[in-house]
């Protein structure tokens, strides 16, 4: 939940910003967005087989998550001109980097399990399994390579979520909202002609969301009419 | 068979609508956050 608050005040900000500015809000037209639904569905069908009794190794869960995570990093360099997205890519890749230097799950520190639930009992978990159906692993700081990189921080007390996250996390967080923040604001390139009529907008920020063309906005060359 | 020809056409005018385009811009980054995000703790799909 803490991933989608970002893409939450993202799409508040970016609206709030398009009203102050007086431009309407825009969205961008993705490349190849079946690639991160494959990547999506791909982890989703390995959590959820455990709920109908069927278990799944950790290696092949490991290695779903590894390939999700490559096709996602596909799919960031493909949209690479709009705005986050290299941001996104580099979270996706600290996050990869981390989880495959650690045989392909997120390995999370004793302390930081005990942090997270001091209720849990050790029993419950031991280094270098599984933690129940999640993407970590337990594995102590020494044991961990790119450590710093791994699920260590957890959010302040006063707040009532108890998680824990990496730094390619917060990455991916702040391309989330960039994006979407954005898209609220003037388009990159107007090019105009002799006469002073804007003819081309060659920005991947281009649709304005209502679907109309108000004040500022060019008709969408991929689109016939609206 | 009116009404269905209505919610017919008002579905495809939404499709090809920058709205269409906005809900699907939010669902694609949502899911790609959520299965790139990494651990199921910090919310991922594995949570």
């Amino acid at each position: 939940m803490i991933l989608l608050t970002a893409i939450l005040l993202g799409l508040i900000s970016g609206m709030v910003r398009a009203e102050l500015e007086r431009h309407p809000y825009r969205t961008l037209k993705l490349k190849e967005p079946g690639l991160v639904v494959v990547a999506f569905l791909a982890q989703f069908g390995v959590f959820q087989l455990s709920r109908f009794g069927i278990i799944v190794e950790d290696n092949w869960v490991a290695l779903t998550l590894v390939t999700g995570q490559v096709i996602l990093l596909v799919f960031a360099f493909l949209n690479r001109k709009s705005p986050g997205f290299i941001l996104l890519a580099f979270g996706t890749l600290l996050n990869l980097a981390v989880m495959l230097l650690n045989g392909g799950l997120m390995p999370m520190s004793p302390e930081t399990i005990s942090n997270l639930n001091p209720q849990a009992s050790p029993e419950s978990w031991s280094i270098g399994e599984r933690l129940g159906n999640s993407k970590n692993i337990a594995l102590g700081e020494e044991m961990t390579r790119l450590s710093i990189l791994s699920d260590r921080y957890i959010l302040p007390d006063w707040l009532p979520y108890r998680v824990a996250f990496s730094l390619g996390d917060v990455v991916l967080s702040v391309g989330a909202f960039w994006l979407l923040w954005s898209l609220g604001g003037v388009p990159r390139k107007h090019k105009e002609n002799t006469n002073g009529k804007t003819v081309t907008n060659h920005s991947p920020l281009r649709t304005d969301w209502r679907g109309s063309h108000r004040k500022g906005m060019q008709p969408d060359p991929d689109r016939g009419c609206d | 068979m009116n009404t269905f020809n209505r919610v017919k056409s008002d579905f495809a005018r939404f499709v090809v609508s920058g709205k269409a385009r906005l809900v699907m811009l939010v669902i694609v980054l949502a899911l790609f956050i959520l299965a790139a995000g990494a651990p199921g703790a910090s919310g991922g799909v594995g949570d």
